[in-house]
């Protein structure tokens, strides 16, 4: 018999703004609760070393879940989806989180993302604090313009084999080969238009530059961490957004870029690891 | 080392034997000039290989798209590793350090192979000539 990994996974029913949608996710771990929020266009393979990580599992429930119209989460049954342009917006991002949280019970989940992921943390925060022990914010700052591009999704363009070029460059030239492959994949597997419309949440919508300093990390503990090849988001970026937001606790990763769950999980965990056990010991 | 025609030369020559580029580089057809400084290197390329390479061509002889940027900027580009962010052309050019011109449509359907070719590059870069036999 072959090697049959800890992880599961299952779908669950989660209603967002009147429909229901079959939410897909990834599990392993037992403890406090850590929902993973996968990059635009991606699903939850991002996270498949965190999910196998026993340093992180032997005292965290870890659980990638795919967003709507990502990976193996469809897009909803009751709905026409085929004729509205896909496009993410602030208010189903948070919603749906906060819904899936709730769906599955869980009390007060630690919540991690990187990219759009990371940016919406600053939503978290700002609108639904009390529903999350700590906010971990991967590749984050509060303005995040020009991705919102037209050619991701070109009837005269291979967008998929685009966009896995495009955001090769958004990794360390020291990550590992085959990781930075996966990394690329995963891209190159974004299902039409969705890439794209996860980018309207990231590049347009998203302006929080007069209303970050809103947030009260006396409600919820936030940490930033970024990476030194993160050209969408830059460590200066980030730090700029940390010191409008008192009490953030914000790092600069190193030789990492900006997929570090995905492109370089042992350098990441070294940035990460830390946080986590003060996470336990301070809101465990 | 810095972007000249001797390395691009030896990228002409290395282009056909590339695996990836082998792959992904079956409808590489276009036509695009690499500017470092003063000087201009036009490549053409047909089914993924560099068919004619012009080094300062005259002003009318036409390309799709280019790529251009300070010798100083390529120089950076080159080094393995590249500090940020002189690994990637769309790095460098978000924070001002290239400028893309000309097709963006012929640029970004043919950014794939490019992409590999560019990565190919600096591994030749990082090499000195006589490994490349």
């Amino acid at each position: 018999m072959g090697a049959i990994s800890p992880v599961t996974g299952r779908y669950i029913d989660v209603e967002v703004a009147g429909h229901v949608y079959p939410v897909f996710y990834l599990e392993n771990g037992n403890g406090i609760p850590l929902l993973c929020q996968h990059t635009a266009g991606c699903h939850n393979h991002q996270w498949r070393n965190l999910l196998r990580d026993p340093q992180v599992t032997e005292h965290f429930r870890v659980i990638a879940y795919d967003l709507p119209y990502h990976g193996k989460s469809d897009p909803p049954p009751g709905k026409e989806w085929w004729k509205e342009q896909y496009d993410l917006t602030s208010d189903f991002f948070t919603e749906f989180i906060v819904r899936f949280s709730e769906a599955l019970e869980l009390d007060r989940p630690v919540f991690i993302g990187s990219s759009m992921g990371g940016v919406v943390c600053l939503y978290l925060a700002r609108n639904y604090p009390e529903r999350f022990r700590a906010l971990i914010a991967l590749e984050a700052a509060d303005y995040t313009p020009g991705f919102y591009v037209d050619w991701w999704a070109h009837p005269e363009v291979e967008g998929r084999e685009l966009i896995a070029g495009v955001v090769e460059g958004l990794m360390a030239p020291h990550t590992a080969e085959a990781d930075r492959r996966l990394t690329m994949w995963y891209y190159s597997q974004c299902a039409p238009g969705v890439v794209k419309g996860d980018l309207y949440f990231y590049s347009v919508e998203h302006d929080m530059r007069d209303t970050v300093s809103e947030i009260d990390t006396g409600k919820v503990p936030l940490y930033m961490l970024t990476g030194e090849y993160d050209y969408l988001s830059t460590p200066a970026q980030t730090e700029a957004t940390a010191a409008k937001i008192p009490g953030t606790k914000m790092q600069t990763m190193w030789e990492i870029g900006h997929f570090p769950m995905s492109e370089d999980h042992s350098r990441f965990m070294a940035y990460l690891n830390p946080i986590l056990d003060e996470i336990r010991s301070k809101y465990g | 080392m810095g972007l000249d025609a001797v390395l691009l030369e030896r990228l002409q020559q290395a282009m056909p034997d590339d695996p990836e580029l082998t792959v992904v580089g079956k409808f590489f057809d276009c036509s695009f000039l690499l500017g470092s400084g003063d000087h201009r290197f036009l490549l053409r390329v047909r089914d993924g290989q560099v068919v004619q390479l012009l080094v300062d061509p005259p002003i009318v002889e036409p390309w799709q798209f280019a790529i251009k940027a300070s010798g100083e900027t390529w120089d950076h580009f080159l080094e393995d590793p590249p500090p940020f962010p002189f690994n990637d052309i769309w790095a460098a050019t978000w924070l001002g350090h290239m400028m893309l011109e000309g097709d963006m449509k012929v640029f970004m359907q043919h950014y794939r192979a490019l992409w590999r070719t560019l990565k190919l590059l600096r591994e030749l870069a990082a090499r000195p000539p006589a490994a490349v036999a």
